[in-house]
């Protein structure tokens, strides 16, 4: 019998990628897939906790570049920021107004962590999250 | 940790475990349940100016029964409390304890018990308002 030489694992590649005729990728041109937005988040999260933790300032929390980051991240990272919510209430809620638009705190409940969170976990059942 | 964001802190105690329930306004204001800040989205008590301004902290405390006082010395039956300001932003309040230190909530970490001025600097900004108000003595 005639066997054909094993190819090594470079013509493997060689083959593949002239066969389907994709440029094999590198890290130049590397673009951040859809998944990454959790890993970003979270790293987001927690540079902005680490660098705010001494403020009182609402404002000075949403101006820093990791909440912006956050709210640019857009509506995929809503069941992160809730679970987050379900864990720890905290000032993210703030986000959530930034990313749908919306408030959903009454105004009695205004200030109170727990309450505020609440109000924006029901939101978040309501509306398929 | 807290040395490397207040340079002047000598010496301080924490007298209360992290939190996120309240911040320094609150504290200041004798409410450890609620974040208060000008804002719209957290509270602010009804009907006093609602913008990040020296002017909006002047009516929160003067509505609360406060008072413009002078010095940051200790006065049988006056509790002081001071305004922290960074560039004429607002940024932060301490309130007076009756042995003369002052007691601070740090966003959302601990409450610390410190001299006033040992908090200021590029965080805080420093004292721009002192306020008084009168408790039973």
């Amino acid at each position: 019998m005639n066997y054909m030489p094993r190819p090594t694992e470079a013509n493997y590649n060689a083959l593949f990628w002239s066969i389907y005729a994709i440029p094999t990728p590198s890290i130049a041109t590397y673009k951040a897939t859809s998944g990454d937005y959790v890993q970003l988040f979270y790293s987001h999260l927690q540079k902005w906790r680490s660098e705010t933790y001494y403020s009182s300032s609402a404002t000075e929390l949403q101006e820093h570049p990791s909440f912006k980051a956050i709210v640019k991240l857009g509506k995929r990272v809503i069941p992160l920021v809730l679970d987050d919510l379900r864990r720890q209430p905290s000032l993210l809620i703030l986000a959530l107004h930034k990313i749908t638009g919306e408030s959903v705190v009454q105004d009695a409940d205004r200030g109170n962590m727990r309450a505020m969170a609440n109000a924006w976990l029901l939101w978040g059942e309501r509306s398929g999250y | 940790m807290l040395r490397s964001l207040f340079p002047r802190l000598t010496t301080y105690v924490e007298t209360s475990p992290a939190t996120q329930d309240y911040n320094c306004i609150a504290w200041a204001c004798g409410d450890n349940t609620r974040w208060w800040w000008p804002n719209g989205l957290v509270y602010w008590p009804t009907g006093v100016r609602c913008d990040e301004t020296i002017e909006a902290f002047d009516e929160l405390f003067i509505s609360g029964g406060g008072f413009p006082v002078i010095t940051e010395n200790v006065e049988p039956g006056i509790v002081k409390i001071a305004l922290f300001a960074l560039g004429g932003i607002p940024k932060h309040a301490a309130r007076q304890l009756p042995n003369g230190a002052w007691t601070s909530k740090l966003g959302t970490a601990v409450d610390i018990a410190h001299s006033l001025r040992e908090i200021e600097g590029l965080n805080y900004g420093v004292v721009v308002r002192l306020y008084g108000v009168k408790v039973p003595i």
